[in-house]
């Protein structure tokens, strides 16, 4: 009970020093508002980037395998000419994977193309088109607002039909339901029978917004879609229990197989997986966190001497009321933790005025960059703790020092 | 009423030196990336140990016994958690304990009061 009285009136103590003397108690805490302001403000930014990274990297697929040409990761001594002449992934390897693998429960290809397409006066400049085979909602989660999704005979047989996403579709016919309705493409009419639900901007450029999907059988009537051009890749998905590791053993076998190469021969493809992006993204974060721990580590620094000024001229100020307190039969500890108490909650004002401002910037970015920025709840007790760990260690001093005040000579320093 | 002068041997400031060093470098590892990976509440667990160590010093500083009785507290808190995060340092344990044993031999000259 006792204990909490004293807690009220350090805080009350703490309150009306903010009050009586606004100006220097403010530039006092300022050290710490920009501190924590810093520090915060960078874990928020990178914190919402990794976040929108890795949302980004799970869209591409989890437990799937991409064979490719090209690796997506590569280190200093990265042997480009060699990747040049490899051969591009075929439909005829994606079957033929699908055909002989136990391991597989899909296995699609894929080919992206640029295309402007019409309907009507309306169209879109630079669409992006997606051809693909059979099993192609078995690889990528996705949902369908409008119609349906490709049945297997659409596909194996090249029907003119496509599925648009949810840009084209706001473009071409302001968000109504597109289904049933013709565009044109190669000078064919191509029925689209859905449309995607949203799934917002990828910093990957894989969002099925903006695409145009369209069975790859009907595509390659028109453009060869084994040439550098169309990006051509082969997606597989392991069944369920399948390890990505024992998927990619089983691959890398077949693949060899498939591609008649001699033991001993360099792999002439590239199996990527989205832990390998996901191992390089960190390491990247890994880097910007640092760079804000040094820079709001400094900031601290400097606060934390400002708040320990303010303690020492704030003990020196009641020197004659301390007198007072201890001939009254106050306790050592009793004014230690009173004026602990008051720095605590000094510094726990300043951080608290840095978390308000990091909101505020985010609130401002978010609707102004199209990037939603979160002040995460991990990061507000980080900053309340770094504010109160500062206020602990800047103001013990002062207040061990004031505690050890001689009464008689304290009283005597006020006359 | 007598009052009893507690002078700090030398070893004990080089014990408080290191210790308030260890203690200003150990402060920025609080909001450390590594450590925000460990959990969302070890900073602030962390946070609050670094800052009960601070003041254990001042309180070896001071020559006071609860320095040393603050420091084991810290240890041992330190140490539990460490374990229950599977992440404890053998050579920070050892040099902590060897820290320890060196105040106990001191810790009856020492003055009990705040």
């Amino acid at each position: 009970m006792i204990f909490l009285t004293l807690l009220r009136e350090s805080v009350v103590f703490a309150l009306n020093a903010l009050r009586v003397n606004r100006l220097r108690t403010l530039l006092s805490l300022l050290g710490i508002t920009i501190g924590i302001f810093a520090i915060i403000a960078v874990f928020t930014a990178v914190d919402s980037m990794e976040r929108k990274v890795r949302a980004s990297l799970e869209s591409l697929g989890e437990n799937v395998i991409f064979v490719q040409k090209w690796p997506w990761t590569f280190g200093p001594d990265y042997p480009w000419w060699k990747y040049m002449n490899r051969p591009l992934p075929r439909i005829r390897e994606t079957k033929e994977i699908e055909e002989r693998s136990e391991s597989v429960d899909a296995a699609v290809f894929n080919g992206y193309i640029r295309k402007t397409i019409f309907y009507n006066s309306s169209f879109v400049e630079n669409a992006q088109i997606l051809s693909t085979t059979k099993g192609y909602e078995k690889v990528k989660d996705f949902d369908v607002q409008f119609g349906r999704f490709f049945i297997d005979e659409e596909v194996e047989t090249g029907k003119p039909v496509c599925i648009i996403g949810s840009g084209i579709g706001a473009a071409l016919f302001n968000g109504e339901d597109p289904t049933g309705r013709e565009l044109r493409l190669y000078g064919q009419r191509v029925t689209i029978i859905g449309q995607f639900a949203r799934e917002g901007e990828s910093m990957f450029g894989n969002s099925l917004d903006n695409m145009v999907v369209l069975p790859a059988d009907f595509t390659q009537k028109y453009v060869d879609l084994e040439t550098d051009q169309v990006t051509p890749m082969i997606m597989v998905k392991g069944k369920n229990g399948i390890t990505a590791e024992k998927l990619t053993d089983e691959l890398e076998g077949l693949m060899r197989s498939v591609r008649r190469l001699k033991p001993g021969a360099d792999d002439n493809f590239s199996l990527n997986e989205v832990s390998l992006l996901t191992s390089q993204t960190e390491s990247i974060f890994r880097v910007f966190g640092t760079a804000g721990w040094i820079i709001g580590a400094f900031s601290i620094l400097v606060g934390g001497f400002g708040i320990a000024n303010i303690m020492f001229v704030s003990v020196k100020e009641r020197t004659n009321q301390i007198g007072i307190q201890k001939a009254l039969g106050a306790r050592n500890w009793f004014i230690l933790v009173q004026f602990l108490v008051e720095s605590v909650v000094l510094c726990i004002i300043g951080g608290i005025i840095g978390l308000i401002m990091v909101y505020i910037g985010t609130t401002i970015a978010s609707s102004m960059l199209d990037f939603e920025f979160v002040l995460t709840s991990s990061n507000i007790i980080l900053g309340l703790t770094i504010s109160a760990m500062i206020g602990i260690i800047s103001g013990f001093i002062p207040s061990y020092s004031a505690s050890q005040l001689d009464p008689v000579e304290a009283i005597r320093s006020g006359i | 009423m007598g009052y009893t002068h507690y002078t700090r041997p030398k070893s004990f400031t080089v014990v408080c030196v290191v210790g308030f060093l260890l203690v200003i470098l150990g402060m920025p590892t609080v909001f450390s990336p590594d450590t925000r990976k460990l959990g969302d509440f070890y900073p602030a667990l962390y946070g609050a140990l670094i800052s009960l160590r601070f003041i254990g010093y001042i309180g070896l500083w001071h020559y006071k016994r609860w320095g040393v009785e603050m420091f084991l507290t810290t240890f041992v808190a330190q140490v539990i958690v460490n374990l229950l995060l599977t992440s404890v340092n053998p050579v920070g344990v050892i040099y902590h304990v060897f820290i320890f044993v060196f105040l106990l031999f001191h810790y009856k000259k020492m003055d009990r009061n705040l």
